[in-house]
């Protein structure tokens, strides 16, 4: 039977809220719409047990996302090594890119050519509306390394398919 | 501040990342749910295995074991959450000498307090540490041991299925660094629920003992009367080094001859000497690979017979780190059972010393 407790309503609230926006910044961050889905389940159920306390902070979705893209952080450390595995030992272990398939195929392209943290900056900044220095706050970084990685990431992109370049604005 | 943002980009990435479904949302959200549930049902059965471990162990080493061990990593300004392998790990120290241990500890054995690591999470952990220990990922390539890693279980996966609920590793008293190392590569939280790590006879990282090991009891030999004045064998140790890192082991060959009558002796494949204080018979130090075991026959005689001889540095008995603090000992060789129904007769005797 739902759990139908003003607490339970109010966790449901913000999951439905939240849920879409920390996918897609997943997918972006990760280049792997299958590892953002799990990776945003995963933090929605950390976030979850730590409810009682989360729900009282100012703004629950920061601490969401910066459990999402710790989470994301050790994904791509385990892909890593499951690839370094599949260079050493065979084919047995695939890769978990999968980029295909997906609306837009240059400008992913592009985007997994990017340096996994300036993927997750393009992601808060592009798809999640932050500002930078939220973004800082969220990463643990100076805002100035938010601004470098934005401009390197826009440069990139820019480059690769031909962006306007209104980053240079 | 000024925060353009290119609008094709944003529109781009707006198109290219179309946002879940109503349908997929409230699918997610059911399996978040569920797996909620799951996990406080997984905790509610530890805390009930907890407290049988506690009635049945006598509850205060337990105790101290649970509170100590880290549910979750903590990274500054994230409080409660443990999912942040992506920080540096808060280093943990191998406890010191003065530190108080609990009485009448036995078989203290650090239960998880977090819901049991998933499939994935032991396969993503097995390769980390083959990685650190600098093993080939090829589970047929795996040796059962290496210098630091005396054993471990659950490391191979057993038939190639990786359903094993906790890998164990058993590491030499020089391993708390190893340790760290993989706990920061393997992250805080799945060390926490999938593996378990002892350092000589520690529980990493709490430090606890892990096994009561008591330290072997060794007497001086007592020439008997009647022979001489002469010892029935006349032994002495001859080491590869005298310095060794605390933790680590020394090799070494034991040269023995009998000056009366031939004696014969049973021995293992390898001798194993025991540290004491300088000048003393205060076991302080002990091997802690596995016990060699007894094999071959050996006849000493008037002709000098040579004996490959291993020792360790782990510390024994209940209290300190796991490896020896450093400074000058004496490593001894005897005769007598090692499990300490009896004293082991010292035979031969040479210095050591251990550095840091």
């Amino acid at each position: 039977m739902p759990d139908t407790s003003p607490t339970a309503l109010a966790f449901d609230e913000l999951f439905r809220r939240e849920y879409p926006r920390l996918v897609r910044i997943l997918v972006v961050a990760t280049a792997d719409r299958d590892a953002a889905a799990d990776l945003a389940q995963d933090a929605f159920v950390q976030l979850h047990r730590h409810w009682d306390e989360v729900s009282g902070y100012e703004d629950p979705g920061r601490w969401l996302r910066r459990v999402a893209l710790n989470r994301a952080t050790n994904h791509r450390r385990g892909r890593d090594r499951r690839n370094r595995f599949v260079a050493r030992h065979g084919p047995e272990v695939a890769s978990t890119e999968a980029v295909d398939a997906v609306p837009d195929l240059d400008l992913w392209r592009a985007l997994v050519e990017l340096p996994p943290r300036q993927r997750a900056v393009v992601a808060l900044h592009h798809l999640d509306d932050l500002p930078v220095a939220e973004i800082a706050l969220l990463l643990g970084v100076a805002e100035g390394t938010v601004k470098s990685q934005l401009h390197d990431a826009r440069r990139a992109l820019a480059r690769s398919y031909r962006l306007t370049s209104e980053e240079e604005r | 501040m000024n925060d353009p943002k290119p609008d094709d980009l944003t529109d781009r990435l707006e198109r290219a990342v179309p946002a879940p479904s109503g349908r997929e949302v409230d699918s997610a959200l059911d399996r978040v749910h569920a797996q909620a549930a799951a996990n406080a049902r997984s905790r509610t059965r530890l805390v009930a295995a907890a407290a049988i471990a506690v009635a049945v162990l006598g509850g205060a080493a337990l105790l101290t074991a649970l509170r100590s061990e880290p549910a979750d990593e903590v990274r500054a300004g994230q409080t409660g959450d443990p999912s942040t392998s992506g920080a540096p790990v808060t280093p943990t120290t191998p406890p010191t000498a003065d530190d108080e241990w609990p009485e009448g500890w036995r078989a203290v054995t650090t239960l998880p307090t977090e819901p049991l690591a998933s499939p994935e999470e032991i396969a993503e952990a097995r390769l980390a540490i083959l990685e650190v220990l600098g093993l080939s990922a090829d589970p047929r390539a795996i040796p059962a041991t290496t210098p630091v890693l005396l054993g471990s279980s659950n490391l191979i996966p057993a038939g190639g299925t990786n359903d094993a609920e906790r890998i164990s590793l058993n590491l030499r008293a020089d391993g708390w660094e190893l340790a760290q190392q993989i706990t920061n590569d393997v992250g805080a939280s799945v060390r926490a629920r999938a593996v378990e790590i002892t350092v000589g006879f520690r529980s990493f990282p709490t430090g606890a003992p892990t096994t009561e090991r008591a330290c072997p009891k060794v007497v001086e030999l007592e020439v008997p009367e009647g022979t001489g004045g002469a010892p029935v064998l006349d032994a002495r140790i001859e080491l590869d080094s005298d310095t060794v890192p605390s933790g680590a082991d020394l090799h070494g060959r034991v040269i023995a001859s009998a000056t009366l009558q031939p004696i014969e002796y049973t021995t293992g494949p390898s001798e194993v000497g025991l540290v004491v204080r300088r000048g003393t018979t205060e076991v302080v130090g002990v091997w802690e690979g596995a016990m060699p075991a007894s094999a071959q026959l050996i006849t000493f005689t008037d002709r000098e017979t040579s004996l490959e001889l291993v020792a360790g540095t782990a510390r024994c008995g209940p209290e300190g780190p796991p490896g020896l603090v450093p400074g000058d000992y004496d490593l001894v060789w005897g005769r007598g059972p090692l499990d300490g129904r009896e004293p082991i007769t010292i035979l031969a005797r040479a210095p050591i010393t251990v550095t840091g």
